[in-house]
């Protein structure tokens, strides 16, 4: 799509379970540009979490298995790379990660300083003296310390110093959180994917943390991919917006096309399910599907009340109502 | 002090200065200090009612549930159910009177035996509450079945083998074979997807008006929150800081933690919550709290009055509390 | 049970290790209970013909014959039996009164817990050795006084995995769901408790065979088990110290014999606790 700075194409990931071959991702296709915010929604089993896993190259080796697509960062296809070590440059550098869970991030017995700059080293090495050179070193460890202070403080944590004397139990969720965010601006990336960072923080910290995030990447222009569950986060912080459903991507769109003229039938009973004042409560009939013997065609037309012959035989192709607007569907809804 | 009763209904539940203190103990087991999960609520619940109870991590709505439950035992107050005073005694010890008292669990499945058939964990409470026969006993079973809709089989089946949202029914079930009158409802759509989350909560309507219930609903989704419950009490550090009518509530909170809460909460097509959100901190240390009001440290409209003393749950006018002394200025 | 019968056996016969430990499991069972049948001179356990004393092993006496001219095969057959006697009843005294006793100690927070764990303590610092010669030497050799010496150190060890287990089962939010609704104490360790940590106690066991078989041979050995003419396998080892290396099948026999089947029941019970564990064993959720 243009001069995107992160494109996936066409990918498909299978996950091989006990029970047979679940289809996680059926052949999904996102772009984002330099320096805009997209959300990735969707409800448990929708794939936003492998994809954001896809791209950071951190899919469970034995049982996850991409059988199909690319991602191109950059014009350089992560999936194809023939020297490895240049996609771990990438990961981890230019393209950085947030977590859900903060927590399990950390390694308990170590204080949060000695694993920032442990992470340092290999992360962000300016200059790699050579051993002998100590007080080359010893400079770049004092410069790496003051680059961690400083941007600890653009965090907005308190007492930046204390805060790496800790140990990973004795700072709250927030301050973890904001930590993460942190270490994720650390080695100036151009890409950050976020996985659920808010779910599971109070809304007061939710809030604080969207404010913050969002401006941190306006001011750096990075672009952020920002996978969540909950509708509200992604109207916070997102310039754009893209739907998943079981495995496959059904509607993207600008923020406020997303939320307010919504075209995927899903997308609207989603919304729809949304609680609100008028107090109606209006669920979606039926199940998310397993994803080892998943519906044909399009995986909502068993929920989908405008479902006919052809969503049952083949996937909706991609369709575009306007330029910034993407859906597949073959009943979209129409607007005028 | 005692909330007014409205609409003439009756109260089914009194909470009096309950409190709950978890002792907190240093490397040599030596207390140290107190954790004030909740620190002397007052509270009426009417038969009827949905009252909701919020807060964020740490409020304490989750202890006060199971204090008055008496899965912690109360370390002061009074909880008086229908009439009788329930705190301080065993689950085993007021057996009769909890009868009617019951609770469902943020995870449905876990409170479910998992090596028990679901028949028996059905029969269970039967069991040990009635002198009803084997044959009486499963009439009832079976009538609840329905009544949750569920097919007759799942009783040979074993928690693992039916889905979340089948467990979540089977819990529910289990409780409701006792006829309760007040169930509280410790975050029951937590971990749940959106498109499921209404149909679950259409449920617990559906069950309220077949069983008479009266609910406690304790939750962190104010959203959710706002469309089921009558009134709300929302928590902060241990302490209800404002009650009243859930409308009147969300429409102009009095308290600044409440204020704050409530602003905090995205409004699709709305507002950017993140333009204008100004609440800053953290919540402090529960076993450290400033003296005074605890919210003072971060509230913007606080001054020296606020460290004098914790400003008391009052009735400011109708059936509306709150818990800071300058809520009744204008600009509030 | 959670995990059917069904399941753990076929599991089970997956695990080539585990297998072999059943089929010697399975042997000395078989052996014990046709020890007449399939003994070619069942009159030897209390006969003896001395002019046939200390002969090597042969197509008539497949292990040979010892130092009273009976044949070692037959007594190693009869042996079994009592190897078996003594390990089921020692265990199985042992869990009688170690499981309730963990299961008492576990639900309580107060003295009486820590006073039973303080019981079960001072049993431990016993060794067994030592307890068995003392009761020998008071009330004399036999299987009684070798059982009762066993299982007098022996329940500990249960005592302490259940109350263990108790404590962590107690937390577990179905208990706290069953208090709730008004579940006596005794209700909620019977029947919730009890059932859902058995897999621990069944493993434990099974491990526990193995051990308590080699104690009983080391006893045995020691002369504190039963008196001569028994075939126990531990006393006919002693027996035949004084007749090595030449008459090598006398030792061999029974040693073999306990070696085998101790590491049946250790790679039977290793195999059920891969499967049983709840930390190994991956979860079958529908």
């Amino acid at each position: 799509m243009g001069d995107s700075l992160l494109s996936v194409e066409n990918l498909h990931v299978s996950f091989s379970t006990e029970n047979g071959v679940a289809e996680v991702l059926d052949g999904v296709n996102l772009s984002i540009q330099t320096g805009e915010i997209v959300g990735l929604v969707g409800e448990s089993g929708c794939g936003k979490t492998t994809l954001a896993r896809s791209i950071l190259g951190v899919l469970p080796k034995n049982s996850a298995k991409i059988s199909d697509g690319s991602i191109i960062f950059d014009n350089q296809n992560l999936l194809d790379m023939k020297d490895q070590d240049i996609a771990r440059d990438i990961r981890g550098r230019l393209i950085t990660f947030i977590p859900q869970d903060p927590f399990s991030s950390f390694n308990p017995v170590f204080t949060i300083g000695d694993q920032i700059m442990d992470l340092m080293k290999w992360k962000y090495s300016n200059h790699e003296s050579p051993w002998f050179a100590l007080r080359a070193r010893k400079k770049e460890r004092e410069n790496n310390f003051q680059r961690v202070l400083e941007l600890l403080q653009t965090v907005q944590l308190p007492d930046p110093e204390g805060i790496l004397r800790k140990y990973p139990h004795e700072v709250s969720g927030g301050q973890r959180q904001r930590i993460m965010i942190a270490m994720a601006l650390l080695p100036e990336p151009r890409l950050i994917i976020a996985d659920e960072p808010t779910t599971a923080l109070d809304v007061t910290i939710q809030a604080q943390i969207l404010k913050l995030l969002k401006r941190l990447a306006r001011e750096r222009n990075v672009s952020v991919i920002f996978t969540t569950h909950d509708l509200g986060a992604a109207y916070e912080i997102c310039d754009r917006v893209t739907v998943m459903y079981a495995g496959q991507e059904a509607e993207s769109a600008s923020v406020e096309k997303f939320f307010d003229k919504p075209r995927h039938p899903y997308t609207k009973s989603l919304l729809e399910s949304l609680p609100n004042k008028s107090g109606g409560l209006e669920g979606i009939p039926g199940q998310i599907p397993a994803l080892i013997n998943p519906p044909s065609g399009c995986r909502f037309h068993p929920r989908c009340l405008f479902a006919s012959k052809d969503c049952i035989t083949s996937r909706p192709h991609v369709s575009w109502p306007s330029d910034d607007h993407m859906v597949r569907c073959y009943h979209p809804k129409v607007y005028d | 002090m005692k909330a007014r009763k409205t609409n003439g209904s009756n109260t089914i539940l009194e909470i009096s200065k309950l409190s709950k203190w978890f002792p907190i103990t240093n490397a040599w087991n030596r207390k140290i200090g107190d954790l004030k999960a909740i620190d002397e609520v007052s509270l009426a619940v009417n038969k009827g009612e949905i009252i909701g109870v919020v807060g964020e991590s740490g409020c304490g709505k989750s202890t006060l549930g199971k204090t008055i439950m008496g899965i912690h035992k109360p370390s002061s107050g009074s909880v008086n159910f229908e009439g009788e005073e329930v705190a301080g005694l065993g689950p085993s010890q007021s057996r009769q009177l909890r009868k009617r008292l019951q609770y469902t669990y943020q995870d449905p499945g876990s409170s479910l035996d998992p090596r028990w058939k679901i028949g028996r964990s059905l029969d269970e409470p039967l069991k040990i509450h009635t002198d009803l026969s084997k044959e009486e006993r499963f009439v009832r079973v079976r009538e609840i079945l329905n009544a949750v809709n569920l097919p007759e089989t799942h009783l040979q089946l074993y928690p693992h083998e039916i889905s979340g949202g089948q467990q979540r029914r089977v819990g529910l079930a289990r409780i409701l074979t006792l006829h309760p009158s007040l169930v509280i409802l410790d975050e029951p759509t937590s971990g749940l997807d959106v498109s499921v989350q209404a149909t679950i909560l259409k449920f617990f309507l559906d069950l309220k008006e077949k069983f008479d219930l009266t609910y406690m609903f304790i939750s962190h989704d104010l959203s959710v929150v706002r469309m089921m419950c009558d009134r709300i009490a929302v928590m902060y550090l241990g302490k209800i800081v404002e009650l009243g009518p859930t409308e009147v509530v969300f429409n102009s909170p009095r308290h600044p933690y409440t204020r704050s809460l409530l602003s905090a909460i995205p409004q699709i097509g709305g507002e950017r919550v993140t333009d204008h959100f100004w609440l800053e901190g953290e919540p402090p240390d529960p076993s450290r709290l400033p003296l005074g009001c605890s919210f003072r440290p971060r509230c913007p409209f606080q001054n020296q009055d606020c460290a004098v003393a914790v400003p008391p749950l009052v009735n400011r006018s109708g059936d509306r509390w709150d818990a800071c002394i300058h809520s009744e200025k204008s600009l509030m | 049970m959670f995990e059917s019968a069904k399941f753990i056996i076929s599991k089970l016969a997956k695990d080539r290790t585990s297998l072999v430990g059943a089929c010697l499991i399975a042997g000395l069972l078989l052996i014990a209970l046709f020890a007449p049948l399939l003994a070619p001179y069942p009159q030897d356990v209390s006969e003896f013909h001395p002019p046939e004393r200390l002969l090597g092993p042969s197509m008539l006496h497949f292990f040979g014959t010892d130092r009273m001219g009976s044949d070692i095969f037959s007594r190693m057959l009869f042996g079994a039996r009592i190897t078996i006697a003594i390990a089921v009843i020692a265990i199985g005294v042992s869990v009688l009164i170690g499981v309730p006793i963990g299961l008492i100690a576990g639900y309580n927070k107060n003295w009486i817990s820590d006073g039973l764990m303080r019981v079960s303590d001072i049993f431990l610092a016993v060794p067994q050795i030592i307890l068995a010669i003392a009761i020998a030497q008071t009330l004399g050799p036999s299987i009684e006084n070798v059982i009762l010496a066993l299982s007098a150190t022996y329940w500990p060890f249960w005592a302490r995995l259940v109350y263990a287990e108790t404590r962590s089962a107690l937390t577990e939010t179905y208990v706290e769901a069953s208090i709730a609704l008004g579940a006596s104490p005794f209700r909620v360790m019977v029947f919730h408790v009890l059932p859902n940590i058995s897999s621990s106690i069944i493993v434990r066991t099974t491990i526990g065979m193995g051990g308590t078989i080699l104690t009983a041979a080391a006893l045995g050995f020691l002369g504190l088990g039963p008196p001569a003419p028994s075939p126990e396998w531990g006393r006919t080892i002693a027996e035949s110290r004084e007749f090595l290396p030449e008459a090598w099948w006398y030792a061999t026999a029974p040693g073999v014999a306990i070696f085998l089947v101790v590491m049946g029941f250790n790679l039977f019970g290793d195999g059920l606790r891969d499967i049983l564990d709840p930390r190994t064993r991956r979860s079958h959720d529908g």
